[in-house]
């Protein structure tokens, strides 16, 4: 009986055995496991022993120093996360608090489906045909064709995608960039910058978000979401403290969020058309002579142009744009112009995610400013003065004055490399590499769309990294064939996701658990803390880290002398030089290290109404109401002229400005961008955030969805003139009727909760498909982009 | 009995950021796509244009007269002396669900191991006793989530409006404001 | 007795096979082999040799090598992840409990992991390496006379195979062979399914 059994066994195995046996003898066959004299001893002594290790949270974005955390691991796993008590997080020393997102982060690390070798593109792009292959060949690969393309077009037709705030970029990308002799950073103008741009240019270095909260009297949330965006990094906290403690909250925002549900007043404005309200609100304060007159007289710039300019904006003007009762419109605004201190906090929501955000930024600064709320206590800025940090690292040079400066940079007065930016993102006569928000910077999608145009140049090379293109901008189906038409992508990522199949490279990212070498420092009254991410694990595979990945390209370009010869720990000493601490003292440290202040020194309450220094470098030392930086000046795409004076242009698809398009889409939808269970469209398989949200949904008033015959929970088809998705419809009293909102990047699957990828093109599920992407339609001033369209909606069947 | 310690959720400043719900997961080695030990509820109310949302943190109560002790027939459940939390014993567990039936709230929910809920941090190591916090508690980013022993508690509440919890037979350890 | 050698014998040459199919791409070489194996006519992967003689070797390697990216090199929208943890964890992650499972087991024989690049011990490719290498050994004992050694060395493969290759294989077989794009990795699921299903009746 064995031996029949036995026999059966053989017979079924003769093929693989045989076949087996001829491999053996043909050629090495992979070893993972050999015989060690230690085996046996480490099977016996598994400790239950856990290491603590300290890291830098990852989840608001790679190379993030936000939060510090304590990594609690059992066994070489990584099991535990807390917020680490050390470092000041969020409301200061004993903070161990984290958000959700933070207290899944271990789950990043383990993702079944990472990408783990270099990998070379064999078939057509789109196809997804990839072949393993080493980075040496990789690097070289790149590296010829870069040479190649300097030699043959100029270094400018390389240009890097910038993802949200990514320190590496900022640092070993921008002196890459330099090196190289490109200005073409391709930044997304979705971002802080552009409102910090449409600031500095109104109200130079004063600020309208509140600097000491508990002396502000009435707080107003404008299209900000930091309850989604920053959660621990103190402003919810700080908030409700001032909500305890007195102070009156106006939410401006389409939707009822988790800050805005504690609000007063909620103004559930629609989308995109903030600027509307902005100028209403100007209109009211002025024609009611609520302004401060000793400001607008002795600190304005064309104050009384502005009145004049700002007469036709009424509420009831405002009410058909915006979709506000005429009342509400009025109450706001009269509450703005009346109580003081007021602050505003205007967000992402707003200025740049609006084709015209330069002008509703500038618009709601100058309500801060009119009413006299500018740098007094409790009302725009003026923070309190924090002790000077303990000790000092040094800045990261990116070498400004690599990039080479042109006759016609020369000629035209711009700051070198502004005559060849591909798609400038503010005009280039404006652009100063010396300011943050200033470059050189070309703007994501205008310049992937110079591949198609080839005007004024095409870019021939593209990096992309922890940048995906089909969810970063706008269009997916204009940025496939763009990347179609490309000479050459190449992508830098953790996991694939559909750009990869366009790149003709692509290398495996470890992530920033897998490397130490970026340190942090928080400076707050209590003390100075300083910490390095501490590594978790070995890189997965062959990924390599984000840092690593620049000193390698280097290396190979033969930048070798400006990237301390692939050392990255040689750049990390060096910006160490001179602050007490050495490399291996932060490496050792499991908490990271705080040096308590004991001079005794405390935040300090500033003086106020520094107005002199404040605008010294605005037009004739003011606030420009009337705006002479930019006005009369040639706009970023180099076809007219910019405005003096704040206008409303509002989405290219609105109720109230295309109203035949309307008959055919009548309800307006935009997207939360910034959401707290994912990093714009990354994280979504992470099974601790995806199940809480496992569908890709869109929040509808019950009303209308009752219109339509949809159920809470129904899938529904959702299109607009330019693509069309399909979402699961979720019931909320908290946004109007003409309203609908959802949240983009559903590409991940999620294979741990049986969860499939919805696609980023026509039918899957990503916003992004919907929105209009006529460059000529984008901010004339900041390149900002309309996140909002008319859709029409209706029941479907057929769910995932 | 030694102090009784429970839960106070401050509705006042909770904004529904879920990371109570997975700090307590993560902390307990609970699996995504299985259960909860805390759930952050939603109370909604009123029509567009002025709804109103409440956003409340809850988990097992604590009970001083714990319903699901009294009904438990393999004696797994017990009320401790020294701090009231409830806990269940998972191996005297026979997953009877008699406990989900009484409990007022319902708490427990099961795994292959037996019952399971909250117990404030104690399987995982944290000593309550000496002033340590529920990971819940430590990493709630708005200071909506309080633990500690009622007396405490109700000296907070105090300095807001408080809520009452409705279904009270069990005498529930947890306020709520 | 020389049966039990010949059969522990194939059982180590085809759990080596099929480790190193899973760990790294299949070579030219070994496909031009492969067309002359008879006895592999049956099935998906039979269809796929009997193709090869006709074909371009090299072109068949280029599509088997970009078909293994999809499949285990995490790139494509779909991909299929060869660790028993991501299959038996209930959150499908990596460096679960099954892979400290496998990873005691090895040691307690013995092993230490070896690989050239930091993946999980509980790789497919791995685990039926350690089949291979305890079959291996039951040879080495057999040949030895060391009867009370080779049933020893059966007990902990068939131990092996209860807890570990059949609870999650059979699955991760039905992955691949629904996300395959060549015919190749088709046949190779239906094959390892075949074996497993073999192995895991002989192992009750």
């Amino acid at each position: 009986m064995g031996e029949e059994r036995s026999l059966t066994r053989r017979t079924f195995m003769a093929g693989t055995a045989a076949l087996g046996a001829m491999a053996a003898l043909a050629g090495a066959m992979p070893q993972t496991l050999a015989y060690a004299d230690d085996a046996k001893k480490m099977a016996a002594s598994s400790s239950d022993a856990t290491e603590v290790k300290h890291a830098w949270c990852q989840m608001c974005g790679p190379a993030k120093t936000a939060c510090s955390t304590l990594c609690h691991i059992k066994d070489g796993r990584w099991v535990h996360v807390e917020g680490n008590p050390e470092a000041g997080n969020n409301y200061g020393r004993g903070s161990k608090t984290l958000c959700a997102k933070g207290n899944s982060a271990m789950q990043v690390l383990y993702d079944p489906a990472r990408i783990t070798y270099p990998m070379k593109r064999v078939g057509e792009k789109g196809e997804g045909k990839f072949e393993r292959t080493t980075w040496d060949e990789a690097y070289k690969a790149i590296a010829d064709k870069l040479k190649e393309q300097k030699e043959k077009y100029g270094p400018e037709s390389y240009g890097v995608l910038s993802p949200q705030a990514y320190q590496v970029l900022w640092t070993l990308g921008r002196r890459f960039l330099n090196v190289h002799g490109s200005p073409n950073y391709m930044h997304s103008a979705i971002c802080a910058l552009q409102r910090a741009a449409s600031k500095k240019i109104c109200l130079g270095s004063a600020d309208c978000d509140p600097g000491q909260l508990d002396k502000t009297k009435l707080y107003v949330i404008w299209g900000a979401n930091p309850e989604n965006s920053a959660i621990n990094q103190g402003k919810p906290n700080a908030r409700l403290d001032a909500i305890e403690n007195g102070t009156k909250v106006i939410d401006i925002r389409p939707m009822l969020d988790g800050l805005g549900a504690h609000a007063d007043i909620w103004v559930p404005i629609r989308p995109g058309t903030d600027g509307a309200l902005a100028l209403a609100v100007l209109n009211h304060i002025i024609t009611n002579d609520l302004y401060d007159h000793d400001f607008t007289a002795n600190w304005c710039n064309g104050f009384d142009k502005l009145a004049e300019h700002v007469k036709p904006f009424t509420a009831e003007w405002a009410s058909e744009h915006t979709g506000l009762p005429k009342e509400q419109i009025e109450e706001v605004a009269h509450l703005m112009g009346t109580t003081k201190p007021m602050g505003i906090l205007y967000g992402n929501g707003i200025g740049d995610q609006q084709n015209d955000g330069n002008w509703t930024c500038i618009a709601i600064c100058l309500i801060e400013a009119i009413t006299g709320n500018l740098d007094i206590a409790g009302g725009g800025g003026a923070k309190k003065t924090v002790p000077k940090p303990m000790f000092e690292t040094k800045k990261f040079d990116i070498l400004t004055d690599r990039l080479p400066k042109s006759a016609e940079d020369e000629e035209k007065g711009y700051f070198a490399g502004m005559s060849k930016l591909v798609a400038p993102e503010t005009p280039r006569w404006y652009q100063n590499p010396k300011t943050w928000e200033s470059g050189p910077n070309s703007a994501y999608f205008k310049a992937l769309m110079s591949i198609l145009t080839e005007d004024p140049y095409p870019l021939r090379a593209v990096l992309g990294q922890a940048s995906n293109p089909f969810g970063a901008t706008r269009q997916p189906k204009k940025i496939a064939e763009a990347l179609k038409k490309l000479d050459f992508y190449f992508v830098h990522d953790t996991h694939w996701n559909t750009s990869c199949d366009y790149a003709d490279y692509v290398l495996p990212a470890a992530t920033h658990y897998e490397c130490s070498q970026q340190f942090g420092t928080k400076n707050t009254p209590a003390g100075t803390f300083i910490a390095i991410n501490q590594k978790i694990a070995e890189p997965l595979g062959e990924s390599r880290s984000d840092w690593d990945f620049y000193m390698g390209l280097a290396q190979a370009m033969g930048y070798g002398d400006d990237f301390w010869n692939g050392d990255m720990d040689a750049c990390l000493s060096e910006q160490l030089d001179g602050s007490g601490f050495t490399l291996e003292d932060l490496r050792a440290a499991n908490q990271g290290i705080f040096v308590a202040r004991t001079d005794g020194a405390k935040a300090e309450e500033p003086t106020y109404q520094n107005y002199e220094k404040l605008f010294a470098a605005l037009p004739n030392g003011k606030v420009q109401c009337y705006n002479e930086w930019i006005g009369g000046k040639p706009n970023n795409t180099e076809t007219g002229e910019l405005g003096y004076l704040p206008e409303y242009v509002g989405p290219p698809e609105s109720l109230a400005g295309t109203p035949e398009l309307a008959e055919e889409y009548p309800l307006i939808i935009s997207d939360v961008h910034a959401y707290r269970l994912c990093n714009h469209s990354y994280y979504v398989g992470v099974p601790y955030l995806r199940e809480l949200q496992p569908y890709p949904w869109v929040k509808i008033n019950p009303d209308t969805a009752k219109k339509y015959g949809i159920a809470d929970g129904d899938w529904m088809k959702v299109e607009s003139p330019h693509g069309w998705v399909k979402l699961r419809a979720e019931y909320k009293e908290g946004i109007s009727p003409e309203v609908l909102m959802t949240r983009r990047g559903w590409w991940q699957d999620c294979q741990e909760l049986g969860l499939p990828a919805y696609g980023c093109f026509d039918g899957g599920s990503d916003s992004t498909v919907l929105y209009d992407s006529t460059i000529e339609n984008f901010d004339p001033f900041h390149s900002a982009m309309s996140k909002q369209t008319l859709v029409k909606i209706s029941k479907i069947e057929e769910g995932k | 009995m030694g102090k009784q310690y429970g839960f106070y959720a401050d509705t006042s400043r909770c904004i529904k950021c879920w990371a109570c719900e997975v700090a307590c997961k993560q902390w307990n080695g609970i699996k995504a796509g299985t259960i909860a030990r805390r759930k952050v509820h939603e109370i909604d109310s009123g029509k567009f244009p002025t709804p109103t949302r409440t956003f409340i943190s809850m988990s097992c109560m604590h009970c001083a007269e714990p319903a699901c002790e009294k009904v438990c027939p393999a004696g797994a459940i017990s009320k401790r002396e020294e701090d009231g939390i409830v806990v269940v014993d998972k191996n005297k567990c026979i997953g009877c669900h008699y406990c989900f039936f009484a409990c007022p709230f319902g708490v427990p929910e099961y795994t292959d191991a037996g019952m399971d809920k909250c117990d404030a941090c104690l399987g995982n190591g944290v000593k309550i006793d000496e002033g340590e916090m529920p990971h819940c508690v430590a990493t709630c980013p708005t200071k909506a989530l309080h633990f500690g022993p009622m007396d405490e508690l109700r000296e907070m509440q105090s300095q807001k409006t408080a809520k009452k919890v409705v279904s009270d037979s069990t005498r529930p350890s947890f306020l709520a404001s | 007795m020389d049966d039990a050698i010949a059969l522990a014998r194939d059982r180590m040459l085809t759990y080596q096979l099929l480790s190193s199919l899973y760990l790294k791409e299949v070579t030219a070489d070994l496909l031009a082999l492969m067309g002359r194996e008879p006895s592999l006519q049956s099935g998906k992967l039979g269809e796929y040799i009997s193709g090869l003689p006709a074909a371009d070797l090299e072109e068949a390697r280029v599509d088997a090598a970009s078909d293994f990216a999809a499949l285990f090199l995490g790139m494509s929208a779909d991909p299929v992840a060869p660790y028993e943890s991501v299959y038996t964890s209930p959150e499908h992650l990596l460096m679960q409990d099954a892979r400290d499972e496998v990873l005691a087991a090895y040691r307690q024989e013995g092993l230490g992991y070896a690989g050239a690049d930091n993946l999980p011990e509980d790789h497919i490719g791995t685990e039926f390496e350690f089949m291979a290498k305890l079959c291996e050994a039951e040879v080495a004992a057999l040949e030895a006379g060391d009867a009370a050694e080779a049933e020893r060395l059966r007990d902990v493969q068939r131990s092996f195979i209860r807890e570990h290759l059949a609870v999650w294989v059979p699955q991760f077989c039905d992955d691949v062979e629904a996300r395959a794009r060549t015919l190749f990795y088709g046949g190779l699921a239906e094959v390892t399914r075949q074996l497993v299903a073999s192995e895991a009746d002989w192992a009750e």
